[in-house]
């Protein structure tokens, strides 16, 4: 039984902390009024970045930083096209994802690279603490990064102006405006930090979990890390909890054959997390204060 | 819309009665134009883009080793010039039209349905029910099965509609997160022997897959110059017309378009945001999940969990192509079905088929771009007549 426990919870981290890492970034860009449906190519494009640089350098802290790299290029054009050319954000999504996937796909199949993964840090002491050991302590030493991650986007949007401004730009725009906030370089740059994060994310599963890149391997773990932020009421620790309760449902699919539950059957395990991703938001969405203008552009002199 | 916000209207030329209006004398307002040059702009920078995303998707197949030329002339010939082969085409034209349509109806009121593939996989499903359990003359199956494919989609999409209308669920997520579900309703019942599971000695209980549909039931083959294509290709030059027609001329269109628009002046003129807004998505549903049926009763004939293969996806982008126009969902329906049917031929090219998903994106980006240019066109514009007009003004 406490065998059992050990084999959920160790999935749970390591996928909700995957998820956790893109919703924090969904987080960033959604208080800013943007909602990044291209968080989805984000994050594929950083796991193809990461793992081709990390093959190519042999580096996986370069192959990391490059997955991040590639996020922020995805997020620079989403930005530039919706918050500065005035196109759609959510056609310009769509239009970058589908670019994301097809490009990493034929990439894929065009460039060879070599596989490798990051190792386990397992931390001295605490990996040893029966049942939650393994899984909070002993996983690769990205997944801790989720930590400092955490708190850092909590007092940035909190405790310093910009974040503030990015809040101000997501609740009321023609107010944060007059007072001389740039409404859409902010939102820009909520787009850039959700790219980075997004990346980070992306290149977690590809060099931290995986060790290589397969064609649509985040197979809308996107989209469940929007859902996140959504069921989460558009509060930090309510996207946290998000991510790692659709995390949760993730690694049911990857564990409860494991300890001995076999009669289960494998479509319902696949859709279990949207389905709980649907459920959560009829059951917490109506309840939620949303930013008030998010997904509405802004443009000067009209409303 | 721009700084200039009192100018703005007679700088872009969207007021319908001014665009031969002479200039007034006074410094205010400027130069107006026509709404010929503008459309003619528009043209210039969409071929432009286009054949910029040609150009980098021939770079893209020459960098991966292949021969740009090659490559087109496999395309052509598996989608046009081999025979039959603008047939297969015009096949493929049907569910992505369809789908498009729908794309075009929900975000013209301003309801992101991006689920699509899920909800043509759910019309495949209805389809698949009624044409192998329900008794009956064929060609009263066939209709049945169309009519539950399209009930089955429009289900699938007012399940979110409902979830948007009563608990405030963003209509964009909970159709994304819709999709990835129905794939594994069908892996559900096609795996089961006492469920819809294949179980003749053919299958051998192998595959997860129904058993075909009977040829009674299945749409009605024609035949044109040599190539077949079934009846769907009718309906959907039908459906084509009807919703562009009711989009440009009913008071449904009139008012899906105003709430698209503006949702604050919907609601003010009477526009019920639930039933038009929720509508809309439902038929979008409907179409896509027709699409469905269309694909499984005239050309897949059994049920498989990947049967929606992404058509819905592409079918979502046609409509972006189109720049959410009806009427041109058909040609530009056309052009991605060339480019899926062509696909299959690369094969000896020594290119990759995947190329096509690439150069299918870099098309939705290129018609994307244009609206872009108009919109820094139009900012100049008003720029250089707010400075004119201070200059004007000034003593």
């Amino acid at each position: 039984m406490i065998g059992n426990i050990e084999t959920i919870l160790e999935p749970t981290v390591r996928l909700g902390v995957l998820l956790l890492f893109a919703a924090l970034g969904e987080y960033v860009a959604e208080r800013a009024g943007t909602i990044n449906i291209s968080l989805e190519g984000m994050m594929l494009s950083g796991a193809y970045g990461a793992a081709l640089v990390s093959s190519l350098t042999g580096s996986p802290v370069v192959g990391i930083l490059a997955g991040m790299g590639a996020g922020l290029v995805i997020a620079y054009i989403q930005a530039q096209l919706s918050h500065r050319l005035d196109i759609d954000q959510f056609v310009v999504g769509i239009a970058l994802t589908t670019l994301a996937l097809g490009l990493t796909t034929f990439l894929f199949i065009e460039v060879e690279m070599s596989s490798g993964r990051l190792h386990e840090f397992r931390i001295p002491g605490l990996a040893n603490i029966p049942i939650i050991g393994e899984a909070f302590f002993g996983q690769v030493w990205l997944t801790y990064l989720i930590v400092p991650a955490i708190f850092i986007v909590r007092w940035v949007m909190t405790r310093t102006s910009w974040g503030l401004e990015l809040r101000a730009v997501g609740e009321n725009p023609p107010a944060a405006d007059v007072s001389g906030v740039p409404v859409l370089a902010r939102r820009r740059q909520s787009i850039y930090v959700c790219g980075l994060l997004a990346g980070l994310s992306g290149a977690y599963l590809a060099v931290g979990l995986v060790g290589g890149f397969s064609q649509n391997m985040t197979a809308g773990k996107g989209f469940i890390a929007i859902a996140a932020v959504l069921f989460g009421g558009w509060r930090l620790w309510g996207a946290v909890a998000g991510a790692l309760l659709f995390g949760f449902a993730d690694a049911l699919a990857v564990a409860l054959p494991a300890v001995g539950v076999e009669n289960v059957p494998g479509a319902l395990l696949n859709s279990l997390p949207y389905v709980l991703a649907f459920g959560g938001l009829l059951v917490f969405a109506a309840r939620a204060r949303k930013p008030s203008a998010l997904a509405v552009p802004f443009s000067r002199g009209v409303n | 819309m721009t700084a200039a916000g009192h100018s703005s209207a007679a700088v872009t030329g969207n007021g319908a009665g001014n665009s031969d209006a002479t200039p007034p004398e006074s410094g205010l307002v400027g130069r107006v134009e026509p709404r010929s040059v503008r459309l003619a702009y528009q043209a210039a920078f969409f071929v432009l883009f286009l054949a910029l995303a040609t150009v980098a998707s021939g770079a893209l197949v020459a960098l991966a080793g292949g021969s740009p030329t090659a490559v087109l002339d496999a395309l052509l010939d598996g989608s046009l010039r081999s025979p039959g082969a603008w047939g297969r085409s015009l096949i493929e034209m049907v569910p992505l039209a369809l789908v498009g349509l729908g794309v075009v109806v929900a975000f013209k009121a301003g309801s992101y349905n991006i689920g699509q593939e899920g909800q043509f996989a759910m019309g495949a499903l209805g389809a698949a029910v009624v044409s192998l359990l329900v008794p009956g003359p064929g060609a009263l199956v066939m209709a049945l099965a169309l009519i539950a494919a399209a009930a089955a989609g429009g289900f699938w999409a007012g399940l979110a509609a409902v979830a948007e209308a009563r608990r405030k669920v963003d209509v964009l997520i909970s159709t994304l997160l819709l999709t990835f579900v129905a794939p594994n309703v069908i892996l559900f019942l096609v795996s089961r022997d006492y469920l819809l599971l294949d179980t003749t000695e053919s299958n051998n209980r192998l595959a997860s897959q129904s058993e075909r549909i009977a040829e009674e039931v299945r749409l009605p083959n024609l035949e044109i110059f040599g190539n077949k294509v079934h009846a769907g290709v009718l309906v959907a030059l039908v459906v084509t017309g009807l919703v562009a027609l009711l989009l440009a001329r009913s008071v449904w269109g009139l008012r899906l378009r105003t709430l698209g628009l503006s949702a604050r002046t919907a609601r003010r003129a009477g526009v019920r945001p639930g039933v038009v807004g929720g509508g809309a998505l439902v038929f979008s549903g409907a179409a896509a999940g027709l699409a469905g049926g269309m694909l499984l009763s005239g050309a897949a004939f059994r049920l498989r969990a990947e049967i929606a293969n992404d058509f819905g996806w592409h079918g979502l982008l046609v409509a972006l192509v189109a720049r959410l126009n009806a009427a041109a969902v058909l040609p530009v329906a056309f052009f991605f079905a060339m480019v899926r049917t062509g696909g299959g031929f690369l094969t000896a090219t020594g290119v990759s088929r995947t190329v096509t998903d690439v150069v299918q994106a870099l098309f939705v980006v290129a018609a994307l771009l244009p609206a872009a240019l108009m919109f820094i066109r139009d900012r100049r514009a008003a720029r250089r007549m707010a400075l004119r007009s201070v200059s004007d003004t000034a003593p």
